[in-house]
């Protein structure tokens, strides 16, 4: 192995020159990475060399790492004429003069949906007969006036890109931006008008002056819509919440901190995998919060006081466990009218007693591998909660070449524990039909009554594989995914059920990821690894999915229709009415890391 | 090429990976359409977020949002404020005979133009479980509402005349329900917390402090600053003369002297300016007058950083000027800390890790909780056995070794893996490769380190192994750990040892067992009498002819091992991994032409198996002649 090559750089802020010395500062570590990768972002998957040792086309001058070289300058293209435009400049360097464009911020813009004060305008581009920078400019004026001054967000995605002949290239994107409104005042420190655009964009450019200066030659407004409404429907109250909270110093920073603060060795790791349970503690009608840490900071166990304020009861509670922590539940597990407690420890489920007063003891602890999500029901009605294990992998094979992104079987096998009360538990995975494809890297899974027959059937989510729906038929499972038509073969992160369409049946959101570059690299024409598996690739980075719920044991993929797979890298995406409409809408967190470097991978 | 490691690399460089990705809310149009409505809904947060839940936290009627993040804010509470006028219904179920939480339960709002179904769940999403209340949107529907509960235990119930705009509670099998009107919604203000911002400095306390293979330092003026032993703890700074910031915190020292001098504290602090600018710098700290000491960095302190760093906080990055070393006065690292100092936080450090141990994670942790059995987890030996195995990779090999011989003292056999001494005695065989050129004797004097380590961990494991011989993991270990031993006939004595400790297995099975663990552990000779009882027991286990035949070749017989293998193939199903073993036995055993045959006989069953295409260049053939 090399020697890393040492070099420092000087903590000086403000006076840069003041502290530098030829061979002392240097580049830095991190901006080797873009080089040593072939310069081709791939947030696709990094474990797929095999499949995708394609990807180092790039070196040899292939077209699909081409496009990714000029994708990320596309990308600066775009933002440097946001910013001039913005600044009153010219952006004639970037644009040709006979560029041909259409509206931005289409004419014709219509009210497409209303409800509750939210509209939705919606309406087609018209091509112009002007050309060039200064028509650009223009419309991207008249667009970014409605945003008004107090611009939060504008963010471009790329989503394709495409060699044209030997001398150009095409992209196309998503622009998403929003602000309080050009005719915005403020209200309690919230906007009271917010626009939000959403565009998608087709672009041409022209390479003769180089890769790295690309020029646009063409702009097409493929699809624009406009969302209105006088107040945000969410507004921040944490600091509110957590006021009088001491431990809120642990909360308000996040891994960015955690990370060079802990030893590593109590656990700490990088991906950030901690949940969160909300039950009620000690029986006051309001449902109390346990927030899952890394190992090294203790868990948190807060009451949620008749004020709305947290109360941090954790010390001396018996919860604060320092083991690194995934997930957790709050369920009265020996039903004497008091919730307990089952936490995920990166060793062990442990189980805690509780008292009804915030007090718990430990009784008892099951042994795991890497557990990820648990998810509890009473799968054999016998009036005792059971309990569903999700494991990923050991942390051996996680760093190990999977079999592949789509149809990966390095997983561990999940358990399903059987409570047999008095908090004693019995692995009976494989008797009750479990074990069918139990050997994925999973996620996440949630319980529900897909078919109405009255008992708890599970949907298990992996990680580059296809996802599991178990039928529950009278306390035996049957794996139904494939005939069920959810086997949604992508990176499966999150489960949610609901009934979104109102049929009376539940239908199934899944949280996959939603991946740029892989969108841009498995739809090139040039992308053809082995072509069979092209269709998989695109389909593994196209996003979340939503199936309905048919009623007839099958489920259909409407995610295309319903416009649903926009999630971002996505992680736990839930139904929620957020307008008490009646009609589920969801929230998609995402994001997986953020570092010093605003380049992504 | 390992892909994931590589990436990681990446990550702990600092790069990002999707991050700085905004949340995203779409709201249901009720056909069938949703629509981005992020901004709007007021979720636009750059944070790395993993879950969501949905509670009407106020109980107002509306439902508001818990964001779980990876970055900080770690929590994020959203209140409503939606204000549409729609009106809702919560329910909360307590089961009788079903589970009192009465997960499972279906509750069905009756009456309404479209169905509008519910489930209490507990854990969904990705690592979270929402409340336990149940939230009904009911639109603008005002009157009286009706629900039917069916419950886990299946029994079904319907209760008429709930109120819109009001919260139950609903116990099974009772007819009476607890009705909870709603609450005024809070006025809290709304105050925007800004996403994490992310820095390369900080401090972090060792949870298993190793001992500083550091001990002295000389100082520009050649005295010798003792690390250990002077009854204080020394903070070992690195600065440089060009740094304006160390020269900004060696001020600080200055100005805060009776401070760190009452809390115990020396300071070292080295400078790692060029070997030709030093006396600049030995000039410039003396005309300072600090009263601390100063001195140029010894070789290495840079690696020693950079691995502590690694190690102990799974970051890498450049090193930042002003870093240091905290060591108390047990001559044990017990923390580090990148970029300036905070002189109280400091002076704090020196008295609460004055004592610190090999073990002192309870002092590490910057906040109070309980370890639920970590003991068994965790180790001392761990953290200096990465350090050594990190600096190792730096070839720095005089630290490698200090920590190396941290981890082998703290080796306990009765709890101490054999795969853990397996990696010390790895390190200690890198640390002889590497000095053996420049310093022969010491080279061989790790190398038996190495060596004993491994005899007593494989002697311990055919222990194990006579009282459970059929214990596949216990064989894998055997092996791993006696073919690292690199003196060959050390590791024959102790196979032929251990297998003479082995009971006589019972069945032919078992007998096939023996054979076959020995086969896998490349221990052919020992392997080839169980593999023949094993066919003369039951003729008709190819497995065993197959392997029974490898082993021959191995072995030289490779005349009747051919008659072996044949035999086995023939019966076996295709079995291209099989073909390129065989191949690679025949390669060993000189026969290069036999060889390439069935490497292509490899190719035809799997034109992609790797061991066969690269064994066939190896013999230097021609790919091309595959397949015809």
């Amino acid at each position: 192995m090399r020697a890393r090559r040492l070099a420092f750089f000087c903590l000086c802020a403000g006076i840069a020159l003041g502290c530098s010395q030829e061979g002392h500062r240097s580049a830095g570590q991190a901006q080797i990475g873009a080089e040593e990768l072939g310069g081709v972002a791939i947030s696709l998957d990094k474990q797929v060399e095999q499949e995708m040792a394609f990807f180092d086309a790039a070196k040899e001058g292939g077209e699909v790492g081409l496009g990714e070289v000029l994708n990320s300058s596309a990308g600066k293209v775009l933002s440097s004429i946001d910013k001039a435009i913005a600044a009153g400049e010219g952006i004639g360097d970037y644009v040709s003069d006979g560029a041909t464009l259409t509206e931005l911020r289409p004419s014709s813009l219509s009210a497409k949906w209303e409800r509750d004060g939210l509209t939705v305008l919606a309406g087609e581009a018209k091509p112009l007969e002007a050309r060039g920078p200064s028509a650009l400019a223009q419309q991207w004026r008249a667009m970014r006036q409605r945003l008004g001054e107090r611009v939060d967000m504008v963010k471009f995605k790329i989503i394709r890109s495409e060699a044209v002949g030997t001398k150009g290239f095409s992209t196309a994107l998503y622009l998403g931006a929003g602000s309080s409104g050009a005719d915005g005042t403020q209200q309690d420190g919230g906007p009271a008008g917010s626009v939000q655009q959403n565009a998608k964009w087709a672009m041409e450019w022209d390479l003769s002056q180089g890769a790295d200066k690309p020029i646009l030659t063409s702009l097409k407004v493929e699809e624009f819509e406009e969302v209105t409404r006088a107040r945000q429907f969410l507004r921040e109250a944490t600091e509110s919440v957590f006021s009088g909270v001491e431990s809120f110093e642990q909360i308000r920073y996040g891994h960015e901190r955690w990370w060079g603060g802990l030893d590593f060795s109590m656990g700490a790791n990088l991906s950030g995998h901690h949940g969160f349970a909300f039950g009620d503690i000690n029986n006051d009608g309001l449902d109390d919060l346990y927030v899952c840490e890394p190992g090294g900071l203790p868990n948190r166990l807060y009451l949620h006081q008749p004020d709305g304020r947290l109360k941090d009861i954790s010390e001396g509670s018996g919860a604060e466990l320092l083991n690194d922590t995934s997930s957790a539940l709050i369920l009265d597990l020996d039903n004497d009218g008091n919730r307990d407690l089952v936490v995920g420890t990166a060793s062990h489920v442990v189980f805690l007693k509780g008292d009804g007063k915030g007090r718990f003891e430990p009784r008892g602890r099951y042994r795991v591998i890497m557990l990820t999500s648990m998810a509890a029901a009473d799968y054999d009605r016998d009036g005792l909660v059971d309990l569903y294990l999700c494991e990923y992998t050991s942390s051996g094979q996680a760093n190990s070449t999977s079999s592949s992104i789509y149809d990966s079987d390095q997983g561990l096998p999940n358990t399903l524990l059987k409570n047999e009360g008095n908090f004693q538990f019995r692995n009976v995975t494989d008797e009750v039909g479990l074990g069918a494809n139990n050997n994925r890297q999973t996620f996440a899974a949630a319980w529900e009554d897909y078919d109405n027959d009255g008992d708890q059937d599970l949907y298990v989510a992996n990680d580059f594989g296809p996802n599991q729906l178990y039928r529950n038929d009278g306390g035996k499972f049957v794996e139904v995914a494939a005939q069920a038509g959810v086997q949604d073969q992508a990176a499966g992160m999150g489960v949610s059920w609901g009934d979104y369409d109102r049929d009376g049946w539940m239908d199934l959101y899944v949280t996959n990821m939603w991946s740029s570059a892989g969108n841009r690299v498995t739809y090139n024409r040039f992308f053809k690894p082995k072509a069979a598996n092209t269709r998989n690739l695109q389909y593994f980075a196209r996003g979340n999915s939503l199936f309905e719920n048919q009623g007839d044991g099958r489920f259909k993929d409407v995610t295309q229709e319903a416009r649903a797979e926009m999630g971002r890298f996505a992680w736990g995406a839930h139904f929620g009415d957020l307008n008490g409409d009646g009609w589920l809408d969801i929230i998609s967190p995402n994001g997986f890391i953020t570092n010093t470097d605003a380049d992504d991978l | 090429m390992n892909s994931w490691s590589a990436l990681q690399a990446q990550l702990r460089l600092g790069r990002s990976w999707s991050g700085h990705e905004p949340d995203v809310a779409m709201i249901n149009s009720g056909s069938g359409r949703f629509y981005d409505i992020s901004y709007v809904a007021g979720v636009l947060y750059s944070d790395d977020a993993r879950g969501v839940v949905f509670y009407d936290w106020d109980g107002d009627g509306d439902l508001d949002v818990w964001l779980r993040n990876r970055t900080g804010p770690q929590l994020r509470f959203l209140l409503n404020q939606v204000e549409t006028g729609n009106r809702s219904l919560q329910v909360r179920l307590v089961g009788s005979s079903s589970n009192r939480d009465a997960i499972g339960a279906r509750v069905e709002v009756l009456g309404l133009d479209k169905p509008l179904i519910e489930t209490v769940r507990a854990g969904s999403g990705f690592l979270a479980q929402g409340p336990g209340w149940i939230f009904f949107g009911l639109g603008q529907h005002s009157g009286p509402v009706s629900i039917r509960v069916r419950w886990p235990s299946g029994v079904v119930e319907t209760h008429s005349g709930l109120s819109a705009n009001a919260r139950y509670v609903i116990t099974e099998g009772k007819k009476e329900v607890q009705r909870l009107d709603l609450e005024q919604p809070l006025g809290w203000p709304a105050k925007r917390i800004p996403e994490a911002h992310f820095t390369r400095t900080g401090s972090v306390a060792l949870a298993y402090p190793p001992r500083s293979p550091l001990t002295g330092f000389r100082t520009f003026d050649n005295n010798v600053i003792s690390v250990v032993g002077a009854g204080k703890a020394t903070l070992i700074n690195f600065w440089a003369s060009w740094c304006a910031a160390c020269l900004k915190e060696m001020e600080v020292f200055q100005e805060r002297r009776s401070l760190l001098e009452d809390a115990g504290v020396q300071i070292v602090a080295l400078s790692l300016d060029d070997p030709k600018d030093m006396e600049k710098a030995a000039n410039l700290f003396r005309e300072k007058g600090y009263w601390y000491q100063a001195g140029p960095a010894p070789a290495g302190v840079t690696q020693l950083f950079q691995a502590l760093q690694r190690v102990i906080t799974d970051r890498e990055q450049d090193i930042v000027l002003p870093s240091s070393i905290l060591v108390n006065s047990k001559g044990r690292i017990v923390k580090i800390y990148t970029g300036p100092i905070d002189p109280a936080e400091l002076a704090a450090d020196a008295q609460r890790f004055r004592n610190a141990e090999a073990v002192s994670y309870h002092l590490a942790v910057p906040w109070k909780g309980v370890w639920d059995g970590v003991e068994q987890e965790h180790s001392a030996l761990i953290t200096s056995l990465r350090l050594a195995e990190y600096l190792t990779t730096l070839r720095a090999y005089t630290l490698a070794a200090s920590f190396a011989r941290d981890a082998l003292e703290s080796v306990r056999p009765e709890v101490t893996p054999a795969a853990t001494e397996l990696r010390i005695a790895n390190v200690y065989y890198s640390i002889a490769d590497g000095i053996e050129a420049d310093a022969p004797i010491l080279a061989k004097l790790h190398a038996s380190r190495a060596q004993s380590l491994l005899v007593a961990s494989v002697s311990r494991l055919g222990s194990a192994l006579a009282a459970a011989p059929y214990e596949g993991a216990l064989w894998e270990q055997l092996f791993k750990n006696l073919n690292a031993i690199r003196d060959e006939a050390v590791g024959d004595k102790l196979i032929a040892a251990i297998v003479a400790r082995l009971p006589d297995p019972a069945t032919p099975s078992e007998t096939w067992r023996l054979g076959l663990f020995l086969f896998n552990g490349t221990r052919y000779r020992e392997a080839k009498p169980y593999l023949e009882r094993a066919l003369a027991l039951d003729p008709s286990n190819a497995n065993a002819d197959y392997c029974l035949g490898v082993s021959l070749i191995h072995l030289g017989d490779v005349a009747n091992g051919l008659k072996h293998v044949n035999a086995a193939l023939e019966v076996l199903p295709p079995w291209d991994q099989a073909e390129a073993q065989v191949a690679e036995s025949l390669r060993q055993a000189g026969r290069r032409d036999l060889a390439q045959r069935y490497y292509e006989r490899a190719l035809r069953i799997n034109p992609y198996n790797a061991d066969a295409a690269r064994g066939l260049r190896e013999l230097g053939s021609n790919l091309a002649s595959v397949g015809n």
